[in-house]
């Protein structure tokens, strides 16, 4: 949001994306598949600005993209309206628990930016008293200079908000945004996943159609539903022998089984290797959530503890020089 | 007397001396917007107005005492009624408490059906105690009859009678809004320990008697004679007329008063805003602390950690809460304290000017006279020199040259004989003139009275005003360093318990 409203080269927004940027590669680093991959290497080495063309695909002898007919119209057709049919209760909960940790990431972001802006506010406002209590000493001969050290002194105190504000945005808030965006990641690989499954489970249905099918002609030689009844009529009529159909027509439903079975194993040994990899995937997810949640509360938890070590070490200097505000008692009443 | 000598036209006794005192640029200033950042007026008064000039003649010490609360209060010492915040105790609310302490307020129902809150006060010093029961109307008129008898002093402020916005929030209600109620029993305690340490003020009856309690108030002001009930009338400010010999000293007084006022002013609207912003820092607080302990809920080995960290968001909480409740009482309450007082100090400054003004047109009226005097006694001295010059050489006397002016000339053509009116007119002046010098003599010394006891009450205001900035100052620090160290606390014990997450 703040690249479209605020200024895309102020030093504190480059600042902060500098430290998502580093996050995101720090993230890379520790996984083991990702930190080997060609296009990471590349990307490192790049001493120019190009983006991954299509021979570099075939230089790095991409062989992800498999044909496999049913893929497409699987992603685009049966999967944009399918659920799968025997859903897995581990994978269920997996996106479950992602969702309620986001959401609850979600929401202290929310109170966090808040609470950093009018801590802002609060800096600013002691930055207003320390100026006005200088003036003050202005007036007040007999007690300028404690007014003026405590007016300065705020000055100072001033500037641990702003500090803290600084910190707790760049590595707390920052952090919590990143792990937002993780999380919406790890689900949409629970996602491919599940269209994974459900690829294997369309193309499963769809053979077991079709054996039934073949098993049905071998029994009874007629063409299954309306349409075949008028398909048998129209070959009567043309006067194609109904031995000889049956026998084309199993010879086609045969190949078509031959195919199916084949895509069927490839769609269940891809799906089966993807859950395993998605296991291992949430297993890597939750380690690096417990590794990132304890540097973000342990970095959370320092900015404070400066803050409030500063603070009470401030106002405890600050007590001496104010309990020095006095005037010289009344001369003696001479008579 | 030398005309071109400065001197000071209260301290001479001829009012011929037109002489001008010097003063560089004090002349009354247009007040000061109320927004000053930085201070940016032409005002550079400062306290030194305020301050005891070494010539001035000392107070004379009290002899008579009209009651045992009354000697009593004279002996005692002014800390007894103020105690200065120690440093050394950490919990504001542990020090020390004044003598005069209010400590209750009960809605009470009189005859007539209507509520009304009624402030118990109880006083306990040295083998004296009282208790009272006094509403706010009461202790208004009580104040309300000490300005109008110490006309030389600033009188302290009590809280005021309706704040604006309460009514705009709920009217009717606002009287008992527990929080103003609260205020107000605060700032009434400081009002009757102010009087009660003030070595003019402590020794009016009226308030001793107030504080003994055995006589309903009704009583008492009746009994004290005619009062004003109403409070002094702040239109006359707007009309006064400039001096033209302003001593300087008051001026002064009057540009620092304002000066002060503004600046605490300011400061007190920082301070609102302040607290306003460690009240919505709670709020988020609160809110944060919740979602941290659902949280911790639904995780397993994040669980301790975020619990922790939703511990120490509650703890903070709990100190905002104290720190921004406990500046409003010592710091917030003492500013609003002052900016009042600063308007009784210009009241006061006000009625000094009209006395000097008083002083001046009586001073004038003299002057008036006797130039007159002086004209009709050398009409006179001409008219008989020569009617002795006419004598000699034998003639009748003639009728004096014509008189100059139209009264002159009126008299003149319905006057018979001029001459008699003339040497009556003499007499009267002469007269009125031995009047009003009786008269100026008077006011001249009442009015150097009035200034002697006015200077010696700014002097003890700004005695009393410092260490009241001092209390302040040292409150906040205290209050602020109570606060940081709590939620240091707080922290630590979560720092503990994120170290121990395994990864």
């Amino acid at each position: 949001m703040e690249y479209v409203t605020g200024d895309r080269f102020s030093p504190e927004f480059l600042e902060k994306r500098r430290a998502s940027l580093q996050l995101f590669i720090d993230r890379i680093n520790r996984h083991s598949i990702l930190s080997t991959s060609p296009y990471y290497q590349k990307f490192l080495q790049a001493d120019q600005m190009v983006l991954v063309s299509s021979s570099d695909h075939q230089a790095i002898g991409d062989t992800v993209r498999d044909s496999n007919v049913f893929d497409n119209i699987g992603e685009v057709f049966i999967n944009a309206f399918t659920k799968v049919k025997t859903p897995d209760d581990k994978y269920v909960e997996m996106k479950e628990g992602i969702d309620k940790f986001e959401n609850n990431l979600v929401n202290i972001e929310k109170i966090h930016v808040k609470m950093l802006k009018t801590q802002t506010e609060l800096g600013h406002e002691f930055q207003l008293l320390g100026g006005a209590i200088e003036s003050l000493g202005k007036m007040e001969t007999q007690i300028t200079e404690p007014l003026n050290e405590f007016g300065q002194g705020l000055l100072t105190y001033a500037q641990l908000f702003k500090d803290k504000v600084t910190a707790e945005d760049l590595d707390y808030c920052t952090g919590i945004h990143e792990f937002i965006a993780y999380c919406e990641a790890a689900k949409e690989t629970l996602k491919l996943r599940d269209q994974k499954q459900v690829d294997f489970e369309e193309l499963t249905r769809f053979l077991n159609a079709n054996s039934s099918e073949r098993d049905r002609t071998m029994s009874t030689g007629k063409s299954p539903g309306i349409s075949g009844f008028f398909k048998d009529k129209i070959n009567d009529f043309k006067g194609v022998d109904p031995e000889k159909a049956r026998q084309e027509r199993l010879s086609k439903l045969d190949a078509k089984i031959d195919d199916l079975k084949t895509a069927v194993n490839q769609s269940e040994e891809t799906a089966q290797k993807f859950s395993t990899q998605v296991t291992q995937e949430f297993e890597l997810f939750n380690n690096v959530k417990l590794y990132d949640f304890k540097e973000l509360f342990r970095s959370y938890t320092d900015t404070q503890l400066a803050f409030h070590e500063k603070g009470a070490q401030f106002w405890e200097s600050m007590l001496n020089v104010v309990d020095g505000i006095q005037i010289a008692p009344s001369p003696v009443i001479q008579e | 007397m030398d005309s071109s000598e400065i001197t000071d036209p209260l301290t001479s006794t001829d009012p011929l001396s037109n002489s001008i005192v010097s003063h560089a640029d004090e002349t009354p200033k247009q007040q000061p917007e109320e927004e000053i950042p930085v201070d940016q007026s032409n005002n550079e008064a400062t306290s030194v107005a305020f301050a005891l000039d070494p010539n001035e003649p000392p107070e004379e010490p009290k002899v008579s005492f009209c009651c045992d609360l009354d000697r009593t209060l004279t002996t005692m010492p002014k800390t007894l009624f103020l105690p200065t915040v120690s440093v050394a105790i950490t919990d504001l609310r542990e020090q020390i408490k004044p003598a005069i302490t209010i400590e209750d307020a009960n809605k009470v129902h009189d005859m007539a059906g209507k509520s009304f809150i009624a402030y118990l006060i109880r006083v306990d010093i040295d083998n004296l105690r009282f208790e009272s029961k006094h509403r706010y109307s009461e202790f208004e008129s009580l104040r309300n009859l000490l300005v109008h008898n110490y006309p030389s002093v600033a009188v302290p402020p009590i809280p005021e009678k309706h704040s604006v916005v309460a009514y705009a929030a709920k009217p009717g209600k606002a009287q008992q809004d527990p929080k103003i109620i609260l205020k107000r029993k605060r700032l009434l305690q400081s009002f009757l320990n102010r009087v009660a340490s003030h070595p003019k003020l402590q020794g009016c009856h009226e308030f001793h008697l107030f504080l003994k309690g055995e006589t309903p108030w009704s009583d008492i002001v009746n009994m004290s004679g005619p009062v004003i009930r109403r409070k002094p009338s702040m239109a006359a400010l707007v009309e006064t007329k400039i001096l033209k010999k302003p001593d300087p000293t008051f001026v002064a007084a009057e540009d620092y008063t304002v000066r002060f006022s503004n600046q605490i002013t300011f400061i007190r609207k920082i301070h609102k805003k302040i607290v306003g912003y460690y009240v919505e820092t709670a709020v988020s607080s609160m809110d944060l602390g919740a979602l941290y302990n659902g949280w911790s809920l639904t995780e397993q080995s994040l669980s301790e950690a975020i619990e922790q960290m939703g511990q120490a968001v509650d703890s903070t909480l709990t100190a905002t809460n104290t720190l921004h409740s406990v500046l409003d009482e010592r710091f917030g309450d003492c500013l609003s304290e002052y900016i009042k007082y600063s308007s009784a100090i210009q009241s006061l400054l006000q009625t000094r000017h009209k006395a000097h003004l008083e002083f001046e047109q009586i001073s004038e009226s003299l002057i008036n006279k006797q130039q007159q005097l002086q004209k009709l006694e050398s009409t006179e001295h001409e008219s008989q020199r020569l009617a002795a010059v006419l004598a000699v050489e034998g003639q009748p006397p003639i009728p004096l040259p014509r008189p100059q002016g139209f009264m002159a000339q009126l008299n003149a053509l319905i006057d018979n004989d001029p001459e008699a009116t003339r040497r009556g007119s003499i007499s009267k002046t002469k007269d009125l003139i031995v009047s009003l010098e009786a008269q100026r003599e008077t006011i001249r010394l009442q009015l150097l009275d009035l200034n002697s006891k006015i200077h010696h009450d700014l002097d003890r205001f700004q005695r009393q005003k410092v260490s009241d900035l001092r209390d302040m100052f040292v409150s906040v620090c205290l209050v602020h360093r109570d606060y940081h160290r709590k939620a240091l606390e707080a922290w630590r014990a979560t720092k503990e318990v994120v170290e121990k997450i395994n990864t």
